[in-house]
């Protein structure tokens, strides 16, 4: 990990080999991310119809006009899938870059500080890990009221302690580190310290479990959209998709599984790419 | 170990005390007054601020906790506007089909994550089997538990998908219909809930089995390499026993730890798994309360899951000190 742990180096990302590391299907994993990134950002100028309009009959089933059927009052279900990965696939990253911001930044502050900020700290995020937290999310959305924003607020909340945890460890271990002393030693304090010497060193980790935990969280948007927790109806979510078609799985079994397959499909690209980053990161 | 223990079951109960603060806090959250709510929309003020000094709405937020938790101490979980039963007579109704469903889903991930370790210990790490267990990890519950119903019971016509029993006349002593069914001298009854059983259980089954049978697998092939093993095999015991008696036992604290976890994080999936299988338990209980905005019924349930999460993760601590009496030290 030294390349990318000694901040003073400048380090250059030596992108032929971080390639290598990782195997073929982690790097179509990583490759496919980026892609579904693009896709989610430009969804509404990807899909095929108009994702809130009747464009054909109701309930056709997948042809090649309209890729996965249509849903019961005529839109075209691809279009709202298309669609339905920027409602889910932006939540999860935002939550995760939120959750790792704040995370990081408490882990920064008890780590550095040590003594009893630290302990104080260190029994907060004890106390948020061992809480069951689905049950607690599940609650908060239910009390605060349906909608996207609520979901990713109780996600959110219990999301940080992860990344505090990692980054108060790496922070801890890093303290004693020569270049760290080195710099203490050369009069470096304050924020300099923290943000130049100390933060870059815990980066790698927490990029790393940040990628892994994309597709846990993406499942659990998915799990408080399906339950109804979600944006209210005309919404393209694709767990409320799911959810909404229920009843219609023997008759027009595409409704409710492709919306449920493209969060699986989603996820599993996300985890490839974490075992890959993760692969990728250990080697260096 | 028992100071051991003590210490933990009385951590593990500090839990549920900010539990249910968090419970009283989000009651409060509810914007409408139910003093007003309850004396009616052209009620004068004087009725509602009478209203408001019996319910006790005028008390410090301390002394509204203290009560809350007293009424919690009494078994009293509010009332439930969909039901307009007590959440307590309801949780209590429902209980018993959620319990039966968690215990065999534990039992057969348990199994499965058994048969997960062992393919992974006979055909490697790399390829299909690690292929499987990504894919398995990313699978939103509700498309493994759809698949299930698809073909299982619509397509191949295998199983049952719906519901508990095939018929709706019957109710047992344990409520357990597995074990009811014999109780009764109805042998028949045990088997129909055998067959309903078991799809909503293997789609709980399934993280279960990957997440368990992946730390399993790891903490195995580690203890597998000890000295002891290789003394073990030395004196000519067989493989059987060195496997089962010494491997296993030191390789189980860390999947038994993972199985608490995920018994404890099941919550979510039990809720979409009961839904989808028409299971009448407290998942599907509250699904409609949900659906209805029936909070005390919410936040009741959530309170008794925290509960039986704290009871989960306390049998975890015994099993594990047992399994390894050095983790008492």
């Amino acid at each position: 990990m030294s390349a990318l742990n000694a901040p003073i180096a400048r380090s250059r990302v030596d992108w032929h080999a971080f390639f290598r590391r990782a195997g073929w299907l982690e790097n179509a994993g990583i490759i496919s991310v980026l892609v579904i990134t693009l896709i989610a950002l430009l969804a509404p100028w990807l899909t095929p119809f108009d994702p809130g309009l009747r464009v054909a009959e109701a309930y056709l089933p997948p042809s090649g006009a309209h890729w996965f059927g249509t849903d019961e009052i005529g839109r075209d279900l691809f279009s709202r899938i298309i669609l339905g990965v920027q409602y889910t696939w932006l939540p999860g990253l935002a939550v995760i870059i939120f959750s790792l911001i704040v995370g990081a930044a408490i882990g920064l502050i008890a780590g550095a500080s040590g003594g009893r900020v630290d302990q104080v700290i260190q029994r907060l995020i004890d106390l948020f890990l061992v809480l069951p937290s689905t049950i607690i999310a599940l609650a908060v959305v239910a009390a605060l009221g349906p909608g996207l924003v609520n979901t990713m607020i109780a996600i959110a909340i219990f999301w940080w302690p992860v990344y505090a945890r990692i980054s108060r460890d790496e922070i801890r271990r890093l303290n004693t580190r020569p270049h760290v002393e080195a710099a203490r030693i050369a009069g470096v304090r304050g924020p300099r310290l923290l943000l130049r010497y100390l933060l870059p060193g815990a980066v790698p980790a927490l990029l790393v479990a940040a990628t892994l935990d994309v597709a846990s969280i993406i499942l659990t948007i998915s799990l408080l959209s399906f339950l109804g927790l979600g944006q209210p109806a005309p919404a393209p979510e694709l767990g409320a998709m799911t959810a909404r078609a229920l009843d219609s799985l023997t008759v027009y079994w595409w409704l409710p599984i492709l919306p449920a397959a493209a969060i699986f499909l989603v996820c599993l690209l996300a985890n490839l790419a974490g075992d890959g980053l993760r692969a990728a990161l250990r080697g260096a | 170990m028992l100071p051991y223990l003590i210490k933990r079951i009385a951590g593990l109960i500090a839990v549920l005390l900010v539990m249910s603060f968090i419970v009283f806090c989000l009651q409060s959250i509810i914007p409408a007054d139910p003093a007003r709510a309850m004396a009616g929309p052209t009620a004068p003020t004087a009725t509602v601020a009478a209203i408001r000094q019996q319910l006790g709405l005028d008390d410090p937020a301390v002394v509204q906790y203290g009560r809350f938790l007293s009424r919690l101490a009494h078994g009293d979980l509010g009332t439930s506007v969909r039901t307009r039963q007590p959440v307590t007579e309801d949780v209590l109704k429902y209980m018993m089909a959620s319990l039966e469903l968690i215990l065999v889903a534990t039992a057969l991930g348990l199994a499965l994550a058994g048969l997960l370790a062992l393919m992974q210990s006979a055909l490697g790490r790399a390829g299909i089997v690690r292929l499987v267990i990504v894919g398995a990890g990313s699978t939103p519950i509700f498309l493994s538990a759809l698949l299930l119903v698809y073909f299982f019971w619509f397509q191949l016509g295998w199983l049952p998908g719906t519901g508990r029993l095939s018929t709706s006349q019957f109710s047992g002593p344990t409520g357990l219909y597995l074990i009811d069914g014999f109780l009764a001298g109805t042998p028949g009854v045990s088997l129909d809930a055998l067959a309903h059983i078991i799809l909503p259980a293997l789609a709980l089954a399934l993280p279960i089995a990957v997440a368990v049978g992946r730390s399993l697998s790891g903490s195995l092939h580690d203890v597998m390499r000890q000295s002891y093993i290789r003394t073990g095999r030395g004196k000519g015991l067989s493989e059987a026993s060195v496997v089962l008696r010494h491997g296993l036992r030191n390789a189980a604290s860390a999947p038994l730890a993972m199985t608490g976890l995920q018994v404890g994080l099941l919550f979510g999936n039990l809720l979409i798994v009961e839904r989808i299988f028409a299971w009448p338990g407290l998942g599907l209980y509250t699904v409609q309360a949900l659906a209805s905005a029936d909070l005390p019924a919410v936040l009741g349930v959530s309170l008794v899951f925290g509960a039986f999460y704290i009871l989960v993760s306390i049998l975890v601590e015994i099993t594990q000190s047992l399994a390894d009496p050095r983790i008492a030290l």
